[in-house]
């Protein structure tokens, strides 16, 4: 067990019609147990699709996505529904991550109920240790989502997530929605929940403060390409392509004290709207 | 006249007629203003009272909200007092205003030139192609690639980007003495943000602008003097850096630390 | 609780439970909605014992208005629900896409689409003959890819919602997955499209009956009154405006109500 978690290797995601568009092109990554690794770009590079096809929500074209080297295209029956289990995803919309019509308990009683748990009482033990664990009061279990902040509402669906005891999990955008100071808190119970569950965060962000503080590796994206991945200080800190730069730059970092907008290159954005 | 604040707000309170008692005030008793040639920055979080406060200025608030009191003046014009046709008037040359989400702002079946030209015609008195030649050069301004061919496009073969700088040249079409830009950038990405905040720093000279956000990062990099709101009240308000360095009030101090924890881990 | 205080899905929902209920109660008044009575032809309204006035039969309009407005419900409500049943499960089969069947399902729905459906409708019972059976299922027969079309849509948007996203990724069964998650989804757009659907099967009805092939020859429903009373327009107006206003105020309840649902979901 001393291989990666996750291995992608050259993975393609193409998706068809009359102009095929290349979403993912030829990337590869690898996670381990206990490691949070931030997927980083901008609007269309891709970082959301490579997140789907390890989800299996989106058809690779070509490549390899494993599991402690198992691959998982290969697997059927069975076998891929309980590999497929020990993969969980938390969505960046808050608004549409849980049920609108079920109760809190109920959608964090679903998961349970699907892995073939029938003991009521022992349901409702488990359902309560999962809200501990993302420190939701257990008296908004009778509630339904619309009564819940949308960092609750994060929490809960992070919670019905860990009722699959999944190895790897992926936060596609999950802190974007919310605010500030919920970002922050949320933020650190990912970090929490993957040291203390030993679980594989696969942390898909535009926010490099927010990567640089809670992921251990990175790689930024572009074009449906990862331009540079590895150590996430060493990446931000010194980066080795000129676009990882341009992300820093545009950063709004109170520590710099914000972003410079007096620098020649302020006006220049990466949709190159200035000539 | 030119001695009035682009904007001053006194004790200006929105409600609603609608709900439970306890929850019918929405903004409490806001006072500020902004001077012309100055940035200020209006920063809180979601239920903060930012934007309707910003909206009640422009005469856009919600159906079932309004203000139950205060006063608003525009470069030195009661607003609240004003007939509603000349609030309109005011609306298309006193204000401009620039939303969040630029392509549910622009209609999506007219070119992009369209709306400048019509505003600059109707605000301004002016002729088709005098309207055109000042719509083209706005554009140009705002640094858009081939202006002139840009004016026959239509939103959705622009990028969010071009969407956005659009937006800001219709809002400032007329030279109104103040703009209003609430969240302008947060639907953009990173390296579009960065150009846009600088866009509109460029084009603060001589006006008031007023920037709405939930990022204090991006309020620091363009504005000012920067105010905080937390439930409808002002908390405190201050030069930008002077406020970041040495915040008074607890709840800009969680802000703060909010962001700069992230940013403290890296060193 | 919204819709509670709605007035107008209030008064919506009064007028159809007041109408349902006389439907319900018409036949128990023990009248015969086809009584001649010769010497009390053409009364106008509110003439003594009979509140609608009489026809040029002298039949007694509000018993016959009773006996309609319980054949018109009961076409319109069951063709709404065959309808429904049809283009529910077809507009499912279409969204979920997984099944080889779907790419047909949403041929032949695009395809029934496109065809006239009332001139449809018509040619049908012309051809097997009238009644109230043929008109229930031709009716629902010939309507059902308006109901196919509103929840292949809806039923799509809904399956790449993300809490339905994060039900499949644990591997839940797609038919779990349809009856759990997307199913109740589509609760809000039915009850819209089925009260504006009834109304508009209300009105095929009538239409039908008034060119004389939907009820049986004779029978007392809305359409055939006005129908027989088109020659006295001008000198008996009531014989007309009367089963005229009923079908308008039943159109009427049901939109109230529709649009009620329409403005509390959306």
């Amino acid at each position: 067990m001393s291989g990666p978690l996750l291995s992608v290797e050259r993975l393609s995601v193409v998706y068809p019609g009359p102009r095929p568009v290349t979403a993912v092109a030829d990337c590869s990554i690898e996670i381990g147990r206990g490691e949070v690794f931030a997927l980083v770009g901008e609007s269309g590079s891709g970082k959301s699709t490579l997140a789907r096809a390890v989800a299996g929500l989106v058809r690779p074209s070509h490549g390899r996505i494993a599991l402690d080297g198992t691959a998982l295209e290969g697997l059927r029956g069975q076998a891929a529904r309980t590999a497929r289990r020990r993969i969980q995803m938390v969505f960046q919309d808050p608004e549409a991550s849980l049920n609108p019509y079920h109760r809190i308990g109920t959608s964090l009683a679903e998961p349970l109920r699907v892995r073939g748990m029938r003991d009521e009482p022992a349901i409702a033990a488990r359902v309560a240790e999962l809200l501990a664990m993302v420190r939701i009061d257990p008296a908004l279990l009778d509630r339904r989502p619309r009564a819940l902040s949308g960092g609750q509402k994060q929490r809960v669906a992070i919670a019905r997530a860990l009722a699959m005891e999944p190895d790897l999990l992926i936060a596609d955008e999950a802190l974007s929605a919310l605010d500030v100071s919920t970002q922050a808190a949320v933020g650190a119970l990912l970090r929490e929940l993957c040291d203390r569950l030993s679980l594989a965060i696969l942390f898909i962000s535009h926010d490099l403060l927010m990567v640089r503080h809670l992921a251990d590796r990175v790689a930024i994206m572009r074009g449906g390409q990862i331009l540079e991945q590895g150590d996430c200080r060493a990446v931000l800190d010194a980066p080795a392509h000129r676009y990882t730069r341009l992300l820093l730059d545009a950063t709004p970092d109170l520590a710099r004290g914000g972003i410079d907008l007096e620098a020649e290159e302020a006006l220049v954005d990466s949709e190159g709207v200035m000539g | 006249m030119s001695a009035a604040p682009a904007l001053r707000v006194e004790g200006l309170s929105i409600g609603t007629a609608s709900g439970p008692e306890s929850a019918r005030g929405l903004v409490h008793g806001l006072s500020f203003s902004v001077a012309a040639g100055e940035v200020l920055g209006i920063v809180g979080e979601s239920g903060s009272g930012k934007s309707l406060s910003a909206l009640a200025v422009a005469g856009l608030l919600p159906e079932g909200v309004t203000v139950t009191g205060g006063q608003i003046s525009v470069a030195g014009v009661d607003v609240l007092s004003l007939a509603p046709d000349a609030r309109r008037r005011l609306g298309g040359s006193g204000i401009g205003f620039v939303f969040q989400d630029p392509l549910s702002s622009l209609n999506p079946v007219r070119r992009v030139g369209t709306a400048l030209i019509e505003s600059a015609m109707r605000h301004r008195g002016m002729g088709r192609a005098e309207a055109q030649a000042l719509a083209i050069a706005r554009l140009a301004d705002m640094q858009l690639r081939e202006p002139e061919r840009l004016v026959d496009r239509y939103p959705h073969q622009l990028s969010g980007g071009q969407r956005q700088r659009v937006m800001i040249a219709l809002a400032l079409i007329n030279d109104p003495p103040l703009l209003i830009a609430d969240e302008p950038t947060t639907a953009l990405d990173a390296t579009v943000q960065r150009s846009i905040l600088a866009l509109l720093r460029r084009h603060s000279a001589g006006r008031g602008t007023i920037l709405i956000t939930h990022d204090l990062g991006v309020a620091v990099s363009l504005c000012d003097r920067i105010m905080v709101m937390h439930e409808g009240r002002l908390v405190e308000s201050g030069p930008a850096r002077a406020l970041l360095s040495a915040p008074a009030m607890a709840y800009t101090k969680g802000l703060i630390a909010a962001r700069l924890a992230l940013a403290g881990a890296a060193s | 609780m919204s819709a509670a205080r709605d007035p107008w899905m209030r008064l919506g929902l009064g007028l159809i439970a007041t109408l349902a209920l006389l439907a319900l109660a018409g036949p128990l008044i023990g009248f015969d909605p086809d009584f001649i009575r010769l010497r009390a032809r053409l009364l106008p309204p509110l003439s003594p014992g009979y509140p609608f006035g009489t026809d040029h039969l002298g039949r007694d309009i509000a018993v016959r208005l009773l006996i309609g407005l319980r054949w018109s419900m009961a076409t319109a409500g069951l063709a709404t629900l065959i309808a429904f049943l049809i283009g529910t499960g077809f507009g499912l089969v279409a969204a979920s896409g997984r099944w080889p069947v779907a790419g047909l399902v949403r041929q032949v729905t695009a395809l029934a689409q496109a065809l006239p459906v009332f001139v449809l409708a018509a040619a049908i019972i012309a051809i097997v003959g009238n009644g109230y059976w043929a008109v229930v299922t031709t009716l629902g027969l010939v309507t059902w890819p308006v109901f196919a079309r509103v929840v292949a849509a809806e039923a799509a948007s809904l399956f790449s919602r993300e809490y339905v996203l994060a039900a499949g990724m644990m591997q839940m069964s797609r038919t779990r997955l349809l009856v759990w998650h997307v199913m109740p989804g589509l609760v809000p757009s039915l009850a819209v499209l089925g009260a504006f659907h009834f109304a508009d099967m209300l009105i095929a009805e009538s239409a039908l009956s008034f060119l004389g092939i939907g009820a049986p020859l004779g029978a007392s429903t809305w359409g055939a009154m006005l129908s027989e009373s088109r020659a006295y327009l001008l000198t008996a107006p009531w014989t007309l405006l009367v089963p005229a206003g009923a079908v308008v105020t039943v159109v009427i309840a049901f939109n109230l109500v529709g649009d009620a649902l329409r403005r509390r979901f959306a």
